[in-house]
């Protein structure tokens, strides 16, 4: 009888191995520990009460840019220049809402690299403008468009203001500069009017995507702000402009570098989008509902210290914004007199990688995607 | 007692009928030699299929022989950064001539050359035109190498990112190589020399003097040394869990997935080692299977990582990961042209990759619609999603 019994387990073990032997291999799927967790609330949050805003506000500001720069083309003028300033300003810190959602229409149109690509190649971009024959959609034309390029055209040209007038007055350029200044211009406008259309249908793949694979919403997105935050945000921003690897500073290469004070505010601006969106709060800044703070919360996962990692996240993004808020001299200037403020502030954004880029990431169940360099 | 058993023995036949997927030509219950039910992601190659010796009766030395070349001739395109680097060396690496190897093995191996493993089931004629073309990129490549200590722009070869060797128009010839090997020598070689009619008509009577398997058993193990070296593919490296094992096809071929609208690696596997059970079975219409699957999910493989470089290829946030992806495109959608009556055929292969190549700088005049155009055309052809992007 317990000869049989063994028997018996045995022919049942069999069977079990069997079965877990023909079972299909699913070795590419991501286990998925946050399972049970709805993730519909989270990516239609995301999807109408900041991203969707965000892209109409970005087609508002440059058509208000598009507006002042036709005005100032037709009769340029110091105070044209100024009024087109300010919405270049205004538009500059609005992408910097916008940027760290490049993925899905705005990935499919490489949307960061016409908007922003810095720093701008003035020798490429005067001789498009003398040249007259230049095709803006062309990659090798990237550094010599978007904002880095108004920048120049606006603010690079000339210490003062009627110097800078001057240029699109009795310059011999000055009908092929106040063209090119337009269809810099237009270019950027017909992007983001692109991506703002695309996405209203893309909304409903996004959020209907609520698995975890890599085409799921919460892998696009969250894949998109570890991007930001680590390469744009950290090295562009701060890490590449101090030499923080280098140890070399190159003021030369900071964001908005015809504008220095400008650079200080895109960069607070963008820890404060980094921030805003982590807790899922909408465009204009109201408390948000479901978010990738508040999943990660209900996932639970804690800190070394037994602190949960959504709100230790929250405390150190803060930090960081303190420690940037704290550099009042343009970066241009900090990164050669201040460095060791602009140092420890590298230092304080770098250690938060780790949080998302790990901890995060693999708490929702999803991989980092991005890998440029394969090593082949 | 007895009754017992039986159940037990009933318990288990339920269980194995359970799982066939109903596709075995062999009627279940049937005396198969190698049991098609018994074989999963975690069978050995090398094990399971033996000679009346007992030994493994799996050899494909000569293929392993060959992606070790490439693998030295892909080293030695790599020096192209730091030095001037020699076309002549290259073409003789490709023609296994005037000991050009480190490895003194491969120069030994005086019967195996990549070059006449190259496009070798087209035409003679275009075989000649193909090898012909990986020659002239050997030769831009020297060139290229010439101009190491500047940087790259439109116009001017050199490097970008400072590890990325391009001439003027960007275009990365390394990449070139390494990619279009992959179809033109790897797939080819698997999809239409072994798996095609000559290859397949071998006898599997006779045992190969002085060896333990049969000419066709050969044939299809050496269509599997183009796919891996390892007796189970894919294979994780022992030494570190990240990593895996596979060089050139066989690893890109691990990065596609169901999730991706492609097939698991482990499927791929599987059907290798159906194909092969099926010889020793003499069931030739379960071979057919897996040869018409494997054809098809090798092909698609590819055009899923090509569409998934071309997306890359946009979101790229340097000059030299721009073009690097590209460059690796650009390969992939070359080597499509070696699928078994490939969906996008040597002329449609040409016409996509003149959209690449064709303008004035090169990479640097290209627009985002001109990589739109040509992935939008792979994608349709395939039936695969136009923004896939394979996790790399």
């Amino acid at each position: 009888m317990k000869k049989t019994l063994l028997l018996g387990i045995a022919g049942i073990l069999m069977a079990a191995i069997t079965i877990t032997a023909c079972k299909k291999e699913d070795n590419n799927n991501n286990g998925n520990p946050s399972g049970g967790l709805d993730r519909q609330p989270m990516l239609t949050n995301y999807a109408d009460n900041y991203i969707l805003p965000a892209y109409t506000a970005m087609v508002e500001d440059l058509a208000a840019l598009k507006t002042g720069s036709d005005a100032f083309v037709a009769a340029p003028d110091e105070s044209k220049l100024i009024a087109l300033r300010t919405a270049w300003q205004k538009a500059y810190i609005t992408w910097q809402k916008v940027d760290l959602l490049e993925f899905g229409p705005a990935e499919n149109v490489s949307l960061r690299m016409y908007i922003n690509t810095y720093p701008v190649t003035v020798s490429k971009l005067n001789s498009n403008i003398s040249s007259g024959s230049y095709d803006l959609e062309q990659f090798g034309n990237k550094d010599a468009q978007g904002f880095p390029a108004i920048d120049y055209l606006l603010n690079g040209l000339a210490a003062n203001n009627a110097d800078v007038v001057n240029y699109y007055t009795a310059d011999a350029q000055a009908g092929a500069r106040k063209q090119y200044l337009q269809a810099v211009v237009n270019k950027m406008l017909d992007k983001v009017t692109t991506v703002r259309n695309e996405w209203n249908s893309y909304r409903n793949t996004f959020v209907g995507a609520t698995g975890t694979d890599v085409n799921s919403g919460i892998s696009r997105m969250v894949n998109s702000y570890v991007l930001y935050y680590e390469r744009y945000f950290r090295s562009g921003k701060i890490g590449l402009p101090v030499g923080a690897m280098t140890g070399t500073a190159k003021p030369d290469i900071t964001e908005a570098y015809y504008t220095p004070q400008l650079a200080n505010t895109l960069a607070n601006t963008a820890m404060q989008s980094v921030i805003a969106f982590y807790e899922g709060r909408s465009f204009i800044g109201a408390q948000g509902s479901a978010s990738m703070k508040s999943y990660l919360s209900t996932i639970g996962t804690k800190g070394d210290n037994g602190e949960l990692m959504a709100d230790l996240v929250t405390k150190e993004l803060n930090e960081v914004s303190t420690a940037l808020a704290a550099i009042n001299t343009p970066l241009k200037d900090a990164v050669q007199n201040n460095r060791t403020a602009v140092l420890n502030t590298y230092e304080q954004i770098q250690q938060v990688v780790p949080l998302l880029k790990v901890d995060m990431v693999s708490a929702f169940g999803i991989s980092i995607t991005y890998v440029d360099n394969d090593g082949d | 007692m007895k009754n017992k058993l039986l159940l037990t023995a009933g318990l288990v036949a339920v269980v194995f009928a359970s799982c066939t997927k109903g596709d075995s030509s062999v009627p279940a219950g049937e005396n198969v030699k190698v049991p098609y039910v018994g074989l999963n992601a975690n069978t050995n190659y090398f094990e399971i299929f033996k000679g009346a010796d007992n030994k493994t009766s799996v050899d494909f030395s000569g293929q392993t022989i060959r992606i070790n070349m490439l693998k030295e001739m892909d080293a030695y395109m790599k020096t192209g950064l730091t030095a001037s680097v020699s076309a002549e060396k290259l073409v003789n690496m490709f023609e296994n001539k005037n000991a050009a190897f480190n490895n003194a093995a491969l120069n030994a191996a005086t019967d195996k050359t990549i070059i006449s493993k190259t496009a070798q089931s087209f035409p003679a004629v275009d075989a000649e035109t193909e090898r012909n073309r990986f020659k002239t990129y050997f030769t831009s490549l020297a060139a290229a190498s010439q101009s190491r200590s500047q940087t790259a722009a439109a116009g001017q070869a050199g490097l970008l990112d400072g590890k990325y060797l391009v001439n003027e128009k960007g275009f990365e010839f390394g990449q070139f190589v390494q990619k279009g090997l992959m179809g033109a020598m790897m797939l080819d070689q698997i999809s239409n020399i072994y798996f095609g009619g000559e290859k397949q008509n071998a006898d599997n009577e006779a045992i190969v003097s002085g060896k333990n398997y049969t000419q066709l058993e050969h044939h299809w193990d050496e269509a599997y040394g183009y796919l891996t070296s390892n007796e189970m593919y894919p294979k994780k490296d022992p030494a570190d869990a990240s990593k895996w094992l596979e060089s050139y096809l066989g690893s890109y071929v691990r990065q596609v997935s169901t999730s991706v609208g492609g097939e698991n690696p482990q499927d791929i596997y599987v059907a290798f080692l159906k194909g092969r059970a099926a010889i020793v079975n003499k069931d030739m219409p379960m071979r057919d299977q897996q040869i018409a699957y494997l054809r098809a999910n090798l092909e698609k493989a590819i055009a899923i990582i090509a569409v998934s470089y071309l997306n890359k290829t946009k979101t790229a946030t340097t000059d030299g990961a721009k073009f690097h992806s590209l460059s690796e495109g650009y390969g992939f959608v070359y080597s499509l042209r070696y699928g078994y009556n490939a969906k996008i055929n040597a002329a449609k292969s040409n016409e996509l990759l003149s959209i690449l190549d064709g303008k004035t700088n090169g990479f640097w005049s290209l627009t985002n619609a001109d990589i739109d155009n040509v992935r939008d055309q792979i994608a349709a052809a395939f039936g695969i999603d136009k923004n896939v992007v394979v996790n790399h």
